[in-house]
């Protein structure tokens, strides 16, 4: 759910797998030319049902 | 994270929630809303002075995930069970949390009642139109229309009598203050449905009456779509049995925006 | 200090002798022959500061019982047979959870919706169960209004010494008579030993969480074996009985509660015609006086059972007496309560041996 409202598209699928047999979702931490990187916006974290996300902003 | 830039959490794993990982299943609602229970009570402060009731359903092992003092109650009985928490207790932050069947099939009597009797407790009604620990029957609250293991070719007033909605019904009592219907199925309502929550709550510390917050909940694994899928039935299918907003709001309180 | 003495009726006792046991809280439903209790206790906690809700039902009531005591407190609900038939499900809850209350049963005919009038046929339901599961609740008989008063006290301590629901068994016209009461002096609260598992918050410390449901590998069928150990503790402790003229008896007659009161009338009138009877009342239907009474069952003597239905208890007195004394039943079903004469003629039915009142066991 959180690649799905993620406004800069800074999340994606982990390819691997978790101890559950999911894959997860994972934090792209390069940003690509012309990308924006994350507002900490948190809409990610709201979304999640795993409470699997915890979001710092910059002070 | 660079080391130059100071940084402050907005956003992290509450107190009021234990650091179990969850039974739930992907894309279940009610994890969010654990989660959004969690975070009003750390904010007011309320978890070392609340006491909860679980349902029976898939959200029985609550007491494994809020990290306040809880009790089982028999199926249905939570909101009975509650009244006498809080006629020993009335200090405390007594509340339930339900799905469709406890809150509004075999608990309709004791829901209505403590209700009615207006006890300063706040319910979470999570409302999945189903029943999700015993596999998928039907729920009062599933819609006409939908499938369900007991209404094969989908849920017929006749067959199986129409949903129930018990949220309009309760705010017909007096001593009912605060009813909000949200959902747990989009950003925006997840927003909303925390503010519903908080307010339920100062509802009771101030005294004012019975508040309940019903939340409309995705169930993926007995709706028998994805979770994504899910999401969207709640936002455009399910909303259309049960509206979204404020059914009842006799607190006075301005909100916020 | 204890009160003076007090002309009052069954239904009242029970509710004074509440209070003064220290429950603050009561939850029951209207039924008859008990609704003097509620009404009672609807005036009567708010003198003491206690709460008293009427519920929606017995189910409710029985859940609100539930919350107040996992709260800590002394909470209490009243019915007759179909409103504690309705209870079974939260009494085998507070059993599996370790919850303390007290279910006061004032029985009246049965089965469905009977009749208004007293009978004891609900002596099944209250030491086999009646809700599903492996427990059992204590159950106290009281023979009348002063024992109405000084066991609704025993109640109130066997449940929070065991954390175990505990029944108090009357009928209906124990509820409705007016006898002489002196009741216990008032217990301060402040008395009660502490209760270190209860929710009130979890301020300084964990949560706790209180729950039934055991779904690990081994956890319930341990947690039952601890429920056993409880149980046997009880058996060997806290049986209750009084014995009349047994020293002596070729009859003993066993009855409790209002049957014990007639069969004891009996018993002087047939005395003074020269038969020697005795009675055994049980006093704790669960546990059973099993020992005292197997005790008595020898020497030649003849047991009868007498009862306001058709053959509960004597199961019971079979279990305990087995093959070491011929057992004899009398039974009068349906709430008709029977006169002394009548029980009198039963044992001298039984005395002669020629079955013509009641009925022989065979074991």
């Amino acid at each position: 759910m959180c690649i799905e409202v993620c406004p800069t598209n800074r999340i994606e699928v982990d390819k691997s797998l978790n101890k559950k047999g999911y894959s997860p979702a994972r934090f792209k931490e390069n940003v690509s030319e012309g990308e924006k990187g994350c507002t900490g916006c948190a809409q990610c974290a709201t979304v999640c049902p795993e409470v699997a996300i915890e979001v710092y902003r910059a002070k | 994270m660079s080391a130059e830039v100071a940084y402050k959490q907005v956003f992290g794993w509450p107190e009021s929630l234990k650091r179990n990982p969850t039974h739930y299943c992907p894309g279940c609602g009610h994890s969010i809303a654990h989660r959004l229970v969690a975070e009003c009570l750390d904010e007011l402060g309320l978890r070392e002075k609340t006491i909860g009731v679980p349902p029976v359903g898939c959200a029985v092992l609550a007491y494994n995930y809020f990290n306040f003092d809880m009790v089982e109650a028999p199926h249905g009985r939570a909101l009975a069970v509650a009244t006498g928490i809080k006629r020993v207790h009335p200090d405390k932050l007594v509340l339930t949390y339900q799905g469709d069947g406890d809150l509004a099939a075999i608990g309709t009597a004791e829901t209505i009642h403590a209700a009615n009797r207006g006890e300063r407790i706040t319910t979470i009604f999570i409302n999945n139109a189903i029943y999700g620990m015993t596999g998928g029957q039907m729920a009062p609250t599933t819609v006409l229309g939908q499938n369900a293991t007991t209404t094969p070719g989908g849920r017929d007033a006749r067959l199986h009598g129409n949903p129930i909605d018990i949220s309009r019904m309760l705010a017909v009592s007096n001593g009912v203050v605060y009813v909000e219907r949200c959902a747990v199925s989009s950003f925006k309502q997840i927003r909303k449905a925390k503010k519903a929550i908080k307010k339920a709550f100062q509802c009771q510390l101030d005294d004012l009456g019975f508040s309940i917050v019903e939340l409309l909940s995705p169930c993926p694994t007995n709706w028998k779509m994805s979770p994504k899928a899910a999401w969207a039935w709640v936002n455009e299918e399910m909303v259309k049995t049960y509206p979204l907003g404020v059914i009842k709001d006799e607190t006075g309180y301005e909100d916020k925006k | 200090m204890p009160s003076e003495k007090m002309l009052m009726r069954g239904s009242h006792v029970v509710g004074e002798a509440a209070v003064r046991a220290g429950c603050r809280y009561y939850f029951g439903y209207p039924i008859t022959p008990q609704n003097e209790l509620p009404e009672y206790l609807s005036a009567r906690m708010l003198d003491v500061g206690g709460t008293f809700i009427q519920g929606e039902s017995e189910v409710a009531s029985i859940n609100m019982v539930l919350g107040a005591s996992v709260a800590g407190g002394r909470a209490m609900t009243s019915s007759s047979s179909p409103g504690i038939s309705l209870k079974q499900e939260g009494i085998s809850y507070m059993a599996g959870m370790e919850l303390p209350a007290v279910i006061i049963n004032m029985m009246r005919g049965g089965p469905g919706l009977g009749n208004i009038s007293a009978s004891a046929a609900d002596y099944f339901q209250a030491t086999r169960g009646g809700g599903h599961g492996d427990y059992r609740t204590p159950v106290l008989a009281p023979a009348g209004c002063q024992e109405l008063a000084e066991l609704t006290f025993v109640a109130f301590d066997l449940a929070d010494k065991y954390r175990n629901p505990v029944m108090l068994l009357g009928d209906g016209l124990m509820g409705q008579v007016m006898e002489p009461v002196v009741f216990p002096d008032f217990i301060d609260l402040k008395d009660l030993p502490e209760k270190d598992w209860t929710l009130n918050g979890c301020e300084g410390r964990e949560p706790r969480a209180i729950f039934s449901m055991l779904l690990g590998q081994g956890e319930l069928y341990y947690h039952n074996l601890d429920l056993q150990k409880k149980y046997d503790q009880i058996t060997a402790e806290e049986q209750r009985w009084e014995t009349k003229n047994a020293d002596d008896a070729d009859i003993i007659v066993v009855a409790y509660g209002t049957a014990a009161r007639i069969a004891e009338s009996a018993m002087d009138d047939l005395r003074a015609e020269g038969l020697a009877i005795g009675l055994f009342r049980p006093i704790t239907l669960w546990p059973y006086p099993i020992a005292a009474l197997r005790e008595l069952a020898q020497n030649g003597r003849k047991v009868a059972v007498f009862e306001l239905c058709l053959g509960q208890m004597v199961e019971d007195v079979v279990l305990s007496v087995g093959e070491r004394a011929g057992i004899y039943f009398y039974g009068v079903p349906g709430g008709v309560i029977p006169t002394p004469a009548e029980v009198a003629d039963f044992l001298r039915s039984v005395a002669k041996g020629d079955g013509k009142v009641g009925r022989r066991i065979e074991v």
